[in-house]
């Protein structure tokens, strides 16, 4: 019997960070334009001691100003939509839950477009017209959970292959509907199908990472209050409460900020599809399936996840970008295919 | 013990809570409906009866009896229509669920993993509600978990993956992680439903001997009418929704009463030890 | 933001953009520009920064650039504000009309500082423009289909410089539609029958199916266009609003109008010729299934995906 301790945990994610830091030296170094690793080793220095100034290259430039905050970007956005895909997982009791597969982000999408048609009709103040689209995006987000859970249930009871069919069903009809503004609207809609791929390539404004921050923050926070609960919900909701889960406050609060996590993540960088599938499955493989370990490791793991792919997706056709949603989809959609022959069997 | 006279006290304490009713149902109805403009599909007629420390309490019945419903109305799940259930003089349904996982175990019919565990972290999942959520698990709570395994005869499957133990055994680590809850009222359903004979009469036995020694009240939804005549202390005898006698085995069991309930000729006789056995007689 | 001056170092996101700086003779000037400009053939040889919509930022900014040249209708807004963050000026054109291409032309020379070639090239292409004008002026406007792609059949809506470039060359688009690149249904365009098709050469990196290819494509065969042979093909300089669109325009008035061209030799385009020799191949709309233009053909590199 070895339960776990703070000790191993902190130890876990130690071992994550480590990964973590080396792929973002990877990330740094490695981009359209080559930078040594001296001169990037002289720069983070710099940048360490304060002395940001003191960079006059523009190999400093490109570090400093467009590779490290996409890179922030893509952490922020891998561990969110990381931990929104565990926390799916554990409350609908579906190891194939993802904010992607499930449609929630493309309900948080149509929530961003909605968002971005309203913004030039509403007179408010440009502070809070930039996050009118994470706004939206979490609105959506949250409509569109809610309705696949309802579209899941049979007779009470979560059934898996229906709330999965439900999440696929939810997706396409929300992306028909996002087809069919693009195609009626008019004005820079180019950008928004780019971006619905799944795209880091456009760093939002310094007010914004603050926002992402904080709520990534608080909303993995609020997650991981019910880590342990989360745990006993595996094995269904009446068997939880029999536990002592106060299963309506789990879900309430676990939902929301799911939700969130999907809708912060999708309103900067789009649909970036099954990294709230792998990782999670990754890190359980590793670190075994308590969440108390799970929302920590797999908040890491999605961030080493997309920062990696974004690499990949910046440097294999450059100078041009692929969407880094391209590169994760390539990755996640066979395991997708192998998790669920290997459940049909 | 610090001295005698303190012992005595102590005794006489023992003594005074295990006369003292633990469990009160009180004429408690429910009513099941596919929504409340509608008829309802199922009742359950007000039903009462008590249960003390140590006891061993029966619902006994064929399927759609009601004694499923009863048992969720005693674990709170469900919320009754009328009357109410007392556990140590608290209404149960009002309890908040970690208040009421301290008190009451439930041991499902079965257990359903989605990722796999080892039977330890399984059994650990029982002293959830005695901790808060982010808690690490003490020494203490390994120490109960450990005990609970022990109790159960299990103490060797610790460290065996829950899919890969027969099912007996995982019945004993479900039961185990029910100990670990350190109730004071144990409820199963249908504990027995999918294990063969050694492993019913295993489980039973241990399930005897810990009502005894750890001084829970059980209660078991079976309808299996030898094992309830074996090991129950009170049978409540269910019969569409209606509770139709209630007692020791030997004052429930009479032959017409139990053809009647459960629509099949058989005999009843008194073996030595006082207990009633149930023959069913096929073919006649 | 404003744009510094004098301007050194320029980087163009968009092919119609690095045309425009060729025609100024600023190519000297240009230290990057996309992977799709390819004309002239010199362009192919700057140093590329990615495409138009998701191009290189690091590049850009490797390139030291006084200002980044971008377009409206190709370019994205995030990459005007990310460069904007980076401290990079750019300077946006965004024309809809052949009269806007010849002012945002010429503004744009006015921004790099050479305003006089920039009042030569507009007045070369309203010289040109006037000169087309006069000699078919009086004639009916022919009824088109220009077919941006076959499969689905994508053509271009009303509020677009191509649909400009059709009048000036004496035609009309049958389509009217709000959208840029609106997809059409076969059945309406047999409707409306359009007396011709307008195919642009290397337009989205593959050249333009001959009439024989297109009757086999189903449900092509019931239009008159297709059965009478009515087709025409110009450069895919009508796709990019830079100058070189008047030598497109020409080119089809010319297959359009062929009787109004028959006398005299038009006069007045030495200057942009030099810099296509083929544009102006006079080509009836019956001997168009011959080989084109070789340089808008030779080449498969889709200046038509940049184009949208």
């Amino acid at each position: 019997m070895r339960p776990l301790t703070l000790h191993r945990l902190l130890l876990q994610c130690l071992l994550l960070l480590v990964i973590l830091f080396f792929v973002v030296v990877l990330a740094l170094k490695f981009g359209a334009v080559p930078v040594s690793l001296y001169a990037l080793g002289r720069d983070l220095l710099r940048v360490v001691f304060g002395q940001s100034s003191g960079i006059s290259s523009d190999y400093g430039l490109i570090i400093v100003n467009i590779r490290l905050p996409r890179i922030l970007l893509g952490i922020i956005v891998g561990a969110s939509l990381s931990v929104a895909g565990t926390s799916f997982q554990a409350l609908l009791r579906n190891p194939l839950a993802d904010p992607y597969v499930l449609g929630v982000s493309s309900g948080a999408a149509l929530g961003a477009i909605l968002a971005l048609i309203a913004e030039p009709h509403l007179t408010i103040s440009p502070v809070f017209a930039a996050l009118l689209t994470p706004l939206g995006a979490f609105l959506g987000a949250a409509a569109t959970i809610t309705a696949v859970y309802f579209l899941g249930r049979r007779q009470g009871q979560i059934d898996s292959s229906t709330l999965l069919l439900g999440g696929v069903i939810t997706a396409s009809f929300l992306s028909a509907i996002i087809m069919f503004l693009m195609n009626t609207l008019t004005g820079n809609l180019r950008g928004l199908a780019y971006w619905l791929m799944g795209d880091l390539s456009t760093s939002p404004q310094k007010s914004v990472y603050w926002f992402l921050g904080i709520g990534f923050l608080a909303a993995t926070g609020a997650i991981y209050t019910t880590a342990g609960d989360l745990n006993l919900l595996l094995a269904g909701e009446k068997e939880a409460m029999h536990l002592g889960v106060d299963v309506p406050r789990v879900r309430l609060v676990v939902y929301i900020a799911a939700s969130l996590l999907t809708g912060l993540a999708v309103s900067v960088s789009g649909a970036i599809g099954y990294v709230g599938l792998i990782v999670p499955h990754a890190m359980r493989l590793l670190f075994g399936s308590d969440h108390r370990t799970l929302l920590p490791t797999a908040a890491l793991g999605g961030a080493i996840a997309v920062v990696f792919a974004d690499t990949l997706a910046r440097t294999v056709v450059a100078p041009a970008e692929l969407a880094v949603g391209a590169v994760t989809a390539i990755a996640g959609a066979p395991l997708f295919i192998y998790l669920l022959r290997r459940r049909l069997a | 013990m610090t001295g005698g006279s303190s012992h005595a006290r102590h005794l006489a304490e023992v003594g005074r809570l295990a006369n003292e009713i633990r469990l009160s149902v009180e004429q408690v109805s429910y009513a099941y409906s596919a929504n409340p403009a509608q008829a309802p599909l199922f009742t359950l007629e007000a039903t009462s009866f008590q249960a003390r420390p140590g006891e061993i309490v029966a619902i006994l019945g064929p399927n759609a009896s009601g004694k499923s419903t009863l048992l969720k109305l005693i674990a709170g799940a469900l919320h009754p229509l009328s009357g109410r259930i007392l556990l140590n003089g608290f209404v149960t349904h009002t309890l908040a669920p970690r208040i009421r996982a301290q008190r009451i175990a439930v041991v499902q019919q079965e257990s359903r993993l989605l990722f796999p565990a080892r039977a330890w972290e399984f059994v650990l999942q029982g002293r959830h509600a005695h901790g808060r959520s982010l808690r690490f698990e003490s020494e203490r709570d390994v120490m109960i978990a450990k005990n609970a395994l022990a109790q159960v005869g299990a103490a060797s499957l610790s460290d065996r993956w829950m899919d890969q133990i027969s099912g007996g055994e995982k019945q004993r680590v479900i039961l185990a992680r029910a100990l670990a809850q350190q109730p004071l009222l144990l409820l199963l359903d249908e504990p027995t439903l999918h294990l063969d004979i050694a492993a019913q009469v295993g489980l039973l036995d241990a399930l005897r001997r810990l009502a005894a020694q750890n001084r829970y009240t059980v209660v078991v939804v079976t309808h299996e009418l030898n094992l309830a005549a074996e090991y129950a202390d009170q049978v409540v005898l269910m019969h569409r929704g209606r509770c139709l006698r209630l007692g020791p085995p030997a004052s429930v069991y009479r032959r017409e009463l139990l053809e009647q309930v459960f629509q099949t000729p058989l005999s009843v006789e008194f073996g030595a030890s006082g207990r009633p056995r149930v023959t069913v007689l096929a073919g006649t | 933001m404003r744009v510094p001056q004098p301007v050194r170092r320029i980087v163009s996101l968009a092919p119609s953009l690095t045309e425009t700086i060729y025609t100024l003779g600023l190519q000297d000037r240009l230290v990057g520009d996309t992977d799709y400009c390819d004309y002239p053939p010199d362009a192919e040889k700057k140093a590329k920064v990615g495409g138009a919509i998701n191009p290189s930022l690091e590049r850009i900014v490797a390139l030291h650039p006084d200002l980044v040249l971008v377009t409206k209708s190709l370019n994205r807004l995030e990459t005007v504000r990310a460069l904007a963050e980076l401290g990079i000026s750019s300077y946006a054109t965004d024309p809809h009309t052949v009269d806007e291409i010849i002012t945002s032309s010429e503004k744009l020379a006015g921004v790099l500082g050479v305003p006089e070639g920039g009042a030569a090239i507009a007045s070369d292409m309203q010289h040109r423009l006037a000169d087309l004008q006069r000699r078919i002026g009086a004639l009916p406007t022919k009824r088109v289909l220009f077919v941006v792609w076959t499969q689905p059949l994508i053509s271009v809506g009303k509020d677009t410089f191509i649909a400009d470039a059709l009048h000036r060359a004496g035609a009309v688009s049958i389509v009217d539609s709000e959208q840029s690149w609106p997809q059409v249904s076969l059945e309406e365009v047999a409707r409306l029958q359009p007396e011709f098709l307008v195919f642009a050469a290397s337009h989205a990196e593959t050249t333009p199916p001959t009439v024989e290819v297109l009757a086999t494509f189903p449900g092509w065969r019931i239009l008159d266009a297709v059965s009478n042979r009515r087709y025409a093909v110009i450069s895919d300089a009508v796709n990019r609003p830079a100058p070189r669109i008047v030598t497109a325009i020409e080119d089809l008035a010319r297959q359009l109008h062929p009787d109004a061209f028959v006398e005299k030799p038009e006069n007045g385009r030495q200057k942009l010729e030099k810099e296509n020799p083929a544009g102006n191949q006079q080509l009836s709309s019956h001997d168009c299934l011959s080989p084109r233009d070789p340089q808008a053909d030779g080449r498969t590199s889709g200046g038509g995906a940049c184009a949208r």
